[in-house]
């Protein structure tokens, strides 16, 4: 009996790992090199000699482009985006992780296909970003993955995080940061923006892994004790909307190719709210 | 602090009262102590164990409380499960049990989680599978500065769990360890794509019925995501007397 029983799950464990994408780096299945505790160390040196960003803008409105799972090879929906993004009067464009499928030679596509944008992209690591030893890239051309920016308007500063949880959790240390930052700093701003590519909540069935649940609730009681806005997630691929508290939790739909529900997201920042609007391409 | 006392001496008292008419009944005391990213540099906890069996039916209650962070959730989780078994040939056993699970985790957000789990138990091996709600919830305290409107509650979508266990010796034996592969524990039930590995030894005292025990667990985060980094890693021992 016990060897039937040993054989039957050594047949699932064989079935599960040859029925995966090819696009998947199996290295970081039992313990991956890249370490979280590590990449929050490196983008804190990075911020050391890159200071936080600060927009102004001479109105009170504004509007931000958001996007995730561009998975760059596939150019297409993202040369979409670009024109979007370069046409239209957003401040900025913040990519919530998995921007590239974590090769070298999509970091270099994507790094020449952001050439001709002359307003700033803030990136978010994500999971396929760090795929085949990705985070040497994406530390060499897009530099921190912890990191905040800031929109200042004539009457009112506002503040955007965006973390790094691409494996799954944040990390002790970064958790302190975000901790130690919000509790010195949250009440000089006005709205509160988190973006981060794994998503913290699980409202619908997914197969994706969300941040373990003691890391979950931690955060929710963080996001509502400071009045968090949004946290604005990827990784799911498909738009959700939740809200608990305070806080609205949204996933952004992915934009790669091929994809029938691609599109991206606008986040409308006026003087009394700050909104969200899906935007299907 | 009173809320939660009260109920648990009142079911202390209950389950003593009831262990000489009952079939069976063991008590059981342990202590955690363990460390995350959430949790620093360690937690530490203590808490209680009891089965009170009936004809083939099983009810356990288990109560941690929290003493690293005792002033702020002094009470860390309480869980119950309630069982029948089912003898369905020699040395296999089913049973089927419902549960809940109610963890004040924060000051500000409570976790809930209940279901239903099947245990299919062999001589070595043992399966557990079942479904899982969870949902969190905001607490009052928090009331007073919020608008009422608020959405309190969020649930997450209904989920499954499981536990692959293999016992090295059997179930017989003074001494046994086991090996587990899982996504829920006594006071953590984790989304399914989010396993943890654990060991269990123990040991039970020749011509008595005390049982020394001792579980490791290993938590990592990102397993689907194949991204997978450390979480984190717990350690709990404690004594289990039966009364037979």
């Amino acid at each position: 009996m016990d060897n039937k029983i040993a054989l039957f799950l050594s047949l699932i464990t064989i079935v599960l790992f040859t029925s995966c994408d090819h696009d998947v780096d199996f290295s970081g299945f039992i313990r991956s090199t890249d370490r979280v505790e590590k990449r929050f160390e490196q983008s804190i040196q990075w911020n050391m000699n890159h200071p936080f960003q600060t927009i102004t803008t001479d109105i009170d409105e504004y509007s931000i482009l958001v996007a995730a799972d561009s998975h760059i090879g596939g150019m297409d929906n993202f040369s979409s985006l670009k024109q979007v993004y370069i046409n239209n009067n957003f401040l900025s464009l913040v990519l919530v992780g998995d921007i590239v499928s974590g090769r070298e030679e999509d970091y270099l596509i994507y790094q020449d296909s952001i050439a001709e944008i002359t307003k700033p992209i803030f990136p978010v690591v994500g999971n396929h970003d760090l795929y085949f030893d990705g985070w040497k890239n994406f530390y060499k051309i897009m530099g921190s993955s912890t990191y905040y920016f800031i929109i200042e308007t004539p009457i009112a500063k506002d503040i955007y995080i965006c973390l790094d949880n691409g494996c799954g959790t944040y990390g002790e240390s970064q958790i302190k940061w975000l901790k130690d930052l919000l509790k010195s700093s949250r009440d000089e701003y006005r709205y509160c923006t988190i973006f981060s590519h794994v998503n913290i909540l699980r409202t619908r069935r997914t197969t994706s892994a969300s941040p373990m649940t003691e890391e979950v609730v931690f955060l929710l009681d963080l996001f509502n004790r400071y009045k968090i806005n949004y946290i604005i997630n990827g990784h799911d691929h498909l738009q959700n909307e939740e809200t608990f508290g305070d806080t609205k939790y949204i996933i952004v739909d992915a934009i790669l190719d091929n994809y029938d529900c691609a599109g991206y997201t606008i986040l409308n920042v006026n003087k009394s709210n700050i909104t969200h609007e899906f935007v299907r391409l | 602090m009173n809320k939660f006392l009260i109920p648990l001496i009142i079911v202390l008292l209950i389950s003593v009262a009831s262990s000489t008419s009952l079939a069976q009944i063991s008590f059981g005391t342990y202590s955690t102590i363990g460390t995350n990213p959430i949790e620093k540099p360690v937690f530490v906890s203590t808490g209680i164990n009891s089965t009170i069996g009936y004809k083939s039916f099983i009810f356990n209650y288990k109560f941690d409380l929290n003493l690293t962070s005792r002033k702020t959730i002094p009470f860390n989780a309480i869980t119950t499960l309630l069982g029948y078994q089912l003898q369905i040939n020699e040395g296999a056993l089913l049973e089927p049990s419902i549960y809940y699970l109610f963890k004040p985790s924060t000051e500000l957000v409570s976790e809930h989680d209940f279901g239903l789990i099947v245990t299919y138990k062999l001589n070595k091996w043992e399966f557990n599978l079942g479904n899982n709600f969870k949902f969190f919830q905001l607490k009052r305290i928090v009331a007073e500065n919020d608008d009422p409107s608020d959405q309190r509650t969020i649930s997450e979508r209904p989920g499954f769990i499981y536990k692959l266990k293999y016992q090295f010796l059997k179930s017989s034996s003074n001494f046994n360890f086991n090996i587990c592969v899982t996504n829920y524990d006594w006071f953590i039930i984790e989304q399914e794509i989010n396993p943890f590995v654990g060991s269990n030894i123990k040991y039970n005292f020749i011509d008595t019925n005390i049982q020394l025990f001792g579980d490791i667990y290993y938590q990592a985060a990102g397993f689907n995501n194949i991204r997978v980094n450390y979480f984190g890693f717990y350690i709990r021992t404690g004594l289990k007397w039966t009364i037979k």
